[in-house]
């Protein structure tokens, strides 16, 4: 009997042939990019989005949104570097991100399971409240100081490889197993495709919905703390625009807005957030205004959109040709 | 009548879904300021012959003189254009917008680019008043009237667009008895003015006091079409609308006497939808509930599965009385639900035959770490895809890449990865063809033969008098005649659907 092991669909490969064809361009107007250093610097600056980006991949397989993460990812690192000037213990200072982060999303999932409240308003809403909440605690200052013990992984290098790339890795490795390999990852998946169906085979859709809602907040947690101890500080703007770049990177890496056919696209994702990255490396390298930059990553989410649809259209015509063919 | 023109002459219609015939050469004729009742059963093909006449759908063959002129309708916004009106069950209305808006919705009056509102209350009150309707209400939302004053709302609209033909898909089955009784009233007023009406009802004696002419259609063939209805009485027509041939060779007999009774349920209710259903159901038989749609099967199915709350009554289930709070308790109890709409509610389009297999079951194959054991899951797939003879590429070929037949019947097998006590079925058959249906059929006494109680909930006459052990046969949501398998007639099942059976003590 053939084995059967899920695989990524193509169109996520093409998201990983996109880098390349976009560091290529930028690297033949400035070869700064490919220095070492340089590489080294888009690693570390794309850990903590490429963690949130895990979330936001199921929320949205699940038909939803989450634009309140970044905020999220501070109010995290807000409490893990309050924790940090108490004590010094690692697995406290990331413990209280993760279960900040956690309890702010299934606030999030509150809102929009239990109350109804359409997603994109209520992390809207949610967004606003917890950016005013960091504003409130910060007090006009900034969070100073901050140097975690853990703050190796976030700048450690092995071989001249940042370490913190193999976190990430595993994490990825982690929810690959999650979504294809547990039977929640598949009741995920079948709640994606039809929350009506799904409720029909004893699955609970709003349970569900729930807990991608708490993991997005978990895992902004987990780069909340990644982010103190990369930056040694929490700022205003933390995380502030986020939420833009996590919907860019999951977008362009093959993910239809609203879960089309709720299918987990990891890989595609992971390579999102790398184009992201380098794009915006780039822009800065190159010179470029910075103005650009968010005219850009607006560009990139309608057109990676368009490039789907376009696809998926032709792709059931097809399919339509072929069934047609067969009877 | 002796001057009467013909105003609308449809001539040897055939129209083919798939392999099913919908219209086997029908023919009808109407008369300038007549009432015209077609009646028959589910499915006899009355939705299909009103579509092609208000220009929904096309014939295969066949013509239709309007006015004695040779049309073909593009849409039905040209049969609309032509005089030709249809109103449907569920009235399609605005809710949230005026009464004017909602008569004027699309064709609005215009004085240059902007609309004249003048002229349209004008128009409004005019067709108001033609059915009797106090003009004051012209300006209300559409949502603060009575479901019958919206469908007379309704009517006005086909008046103010000067229609000559008006069809009524079934108006008072949503109306209450006054309602009704001010609709007759409109309809004879509308015919004096010489607009024609084709009316679809399933209430025999309405039909027998509003029409003046009768049809009746059976299985897509016209089998009266001319019956005048002081010539006839309930029992005839019923008997015109039956009469099918049943392929009894299905069933199989069983001795039910030692088995035991699985669940019982009692007085259950749920506001509008269905009130007071009380049945038991024995390991091993196969239950039949037959009626209209929406006589509330459905809605019962849904609440016994958990899917819904109902408003009272109890579920015995194996003994105790049990409460199910959501498909999962049911799941665990071992009675599960097909439902009837596989599209929206059954199957997962984009994904593999296996998953859509085993999705109800996924806990089942659980190995270490809450992972999936796939070899087990693998395993359970291909033996169902075998043993009911599932033709597809493999588990993994997308669903919708199979057939209806294929379709329905990885969702019939969704449910049999593990052994079910309580099966119910609803519209296990739908709109797939003959081979498979009686597959499925096979299937469903395969299973009643090895213990599973098994209710049927199904549209299709002929189905459920070849699957039943005892039927039930439910009427705007209440049990108005239960049937043993040697009591069953097709005549008495479907007088007791169209509720021309008093309610009687049930033994």
């Amino acid at each position: 009997m053939k084995k059967y092991a899920p695989k990524p669909r193509a169109r996520e490969y093409v998201t990983l042939l996109l880098i390349l064809i976009e560091v290529a361009i930028m690297g033949s107007i400035n070869k700064n990019i490919f220095s070492n250093i340089n590489i080294s610097q888009v690693i570390s600056n794309a850990a903590e989005l490429s963690i949130v980006c895990i979330g936001m991949n199921i929320v949205i397989m699940l038909g939803g949104i989450d634009l309140s993460v970044g905020a999220i990812m501070g109010l995290s690192a807000l409490a893990a570097g309050h924790m940090l000037q108490i004590s010094g213990n690692s697995f406290l200072v990331i413990g209280i991100a993760v279960a900040v982060g956690a309890l702010l999303g299934s606030i999030n999932g509150f809102l929009i399971v239990k109350l109804k409240i359409p997603d994109m308003v209520a992390t809207l809403a949610t967004m606003n409240i917890y950016r005013a909440a960091i504003f409130g605690l910060l007090g006009g200052q900034w969070l100073t100081g901050l140097i975690p013990k853990y703050g190796r992984i976030t700048t450690g290098k092995v071989f001249g490889v940042p370490v913190i790339i193999f976190l990430v890795i595993l994490f990825y490795i982690c929810f690959y197993w999650v979504t294809n390999y547990t039977s929640f990852g598949r009741k995920i998946a079948a709640v994606g495709t039809s929350s009506k169906s799904a409720a029909l085979c004893g699955i609970n859709p709003d349970f569900i919905k729930m807990c991608s809602y708490l993991l997005i907040g978990a895992l902004a947690g987990v780069s909340g703390s990644l982010y103190i101890a990369r930056m040694g500080a929490v700022e205003m703007q933390v995380g502030v625009r986020l939420h833009t770049d996590c919907i860019a990177a999951v977008v362009v890496g093959g993910m239809g807005m609203g879960g089309v056919g709720g299918k987990s696209t990891l890989l595609g994702t992971l390579a999102g957030v790398f184009f992201i990255s380098f794009l915006r490396n780039g822009i800065v390298i190159l010179g470029i205004p910075s103005l650009l930059e968010y005219f850009v990553t607006g560009l990139l989410i309608i057109l990676s959109l368009c490039a789907d649809v376009i696809v998926f259209k032709q792709k059931a015509h097809i399919n339509k040709k072929k069934a047609a063919a067969i009877r | 009548m002796e001057s009467r023109k013909e105003i609308l002459a449809l001539n040897h219609i055939y129209k083919i879904f798939g392999g099913n015939t919908a219209l086997n050469n029908v023919s009808l004729n109407l008369y300038k300021g007549e009432v015209l009742s077609v009646v028959g059963e589910n499915g006899a093909g009355k939705s299909t012959l009103m579509k092609i006449i208000a220009g929904a759908e096309r014939p295969d063959s066949g013509t239709i003189m309007l006015e004695g002129e040779n049309i073909e309708f593009q849409s039905t916004l040209d049969a609309l254009r032509k005089g030709i009106s249809i109103i449907y069950q569920e009235p399609n209305i605005f809710s949230d917008l005026s009464v004017i808006e909602n008569i004027f919705i699309g064709n609005e009056i215009r004085n240059g680019a902007s609309l004249s509102w003048k002229k349209m209350y004008e128009e409004t009150c005019k067709a108001l008043r033609a059915v009797d309707v106090p003009i004051e209400i012209a300006t209300q939302k559409m949502e603060t009237l009575t479901i019958g004053t919206q469908q007379l709302v309704m009517i006005a609209r086909c008046l103010q667009r000067q229609c000559k033909i008006l069809i009524l898909d079934e108006p008072t089955s949503i109306l209450s008895h006054g309602e009704s009784e001010k609709l007759y009233k409109i309809i004879e007023r509308l015919t004096g003015s010489g607009v024609s009406v084709i009316y679809i009802s399933h209430r025999i004696q309405e039909v027998l006091r509003l029409s003046d002419r009768i049809m009746i259609l059976r299985d897509g063939v016209v089998t009266a079409s001319d019956i005048k209805p002081q010539n006839t009485n309930e029992s005839k027509i019923v008997e015109a609308m039956s009469g099918r041939s049943i392929d009894m060779n299905v069933y199989r007999q069983r001795d039910l006497s030692a088995s035991k009774t699985i669940m019982e349920v009692e007085q259950l209710s749920k506001d509008r939808m269905f009130q007071d259903i009380s049945f038991s159901l024995k390991e091993g038989e196969v239950l039949g509930f037959y009626g209209l749609v929406g006589s509330g099967r459905s809605e019962m199915a849904r609440v016994i599965f958990g899917e819904t709350k109902k408003d009272s009554g109890t579920i015995k289930y194996d003994g105790t009385v049990i409460e199910n709070r959501s498909p999962g308790e049911a799941i665990a109890r071992k009675l599960y639900y097909m439902p009837e709409d596989r599209g929206v509610q059954g199957l997962f389009s984009g994904h593999s035959v296996g998953e859509n297999m085993s999705v109800s079951f996924l806990d089942l194959f659980k190995g270490r770490l809450q992972s999936i054991n796939r070899k087990k899951e693998n395993k359970a797939i291909d033996d169902n895809i075998k043993k009911y003879k599932i033709k597809t590429c493999g588990k993994d070929a997308e669903i919708m890449s199979l057939s209806g037949g294929n379709q329905q019947k990885v969702l019939f097998c969704r449910w049999l990865i593990d052994t079910p006590k309580v099966l119910i079925l609803d519209e296990p058959t739908r709109g797939i063809d003959i081979a498979t249906k009686m597959e499925i059929h096979e299937y469903i006494m395969d299973l009643a033969k090895s213990g599973v109680a098994v209710i049927v909930i199904s549209s299709d006459m002929s189905e459920i008098m070849s699957v039943s052990d005892r039927l039930i046969v439910m009427y705007r949501g209440k049990i108005v005649s239960e049937f043993d398998r040697k009591d069953i007639t097709e005549q008495g099942v479907l007088s007791a659907a169209l509720g021309l059976v008093q309610e009687e003590a049930m033994p």
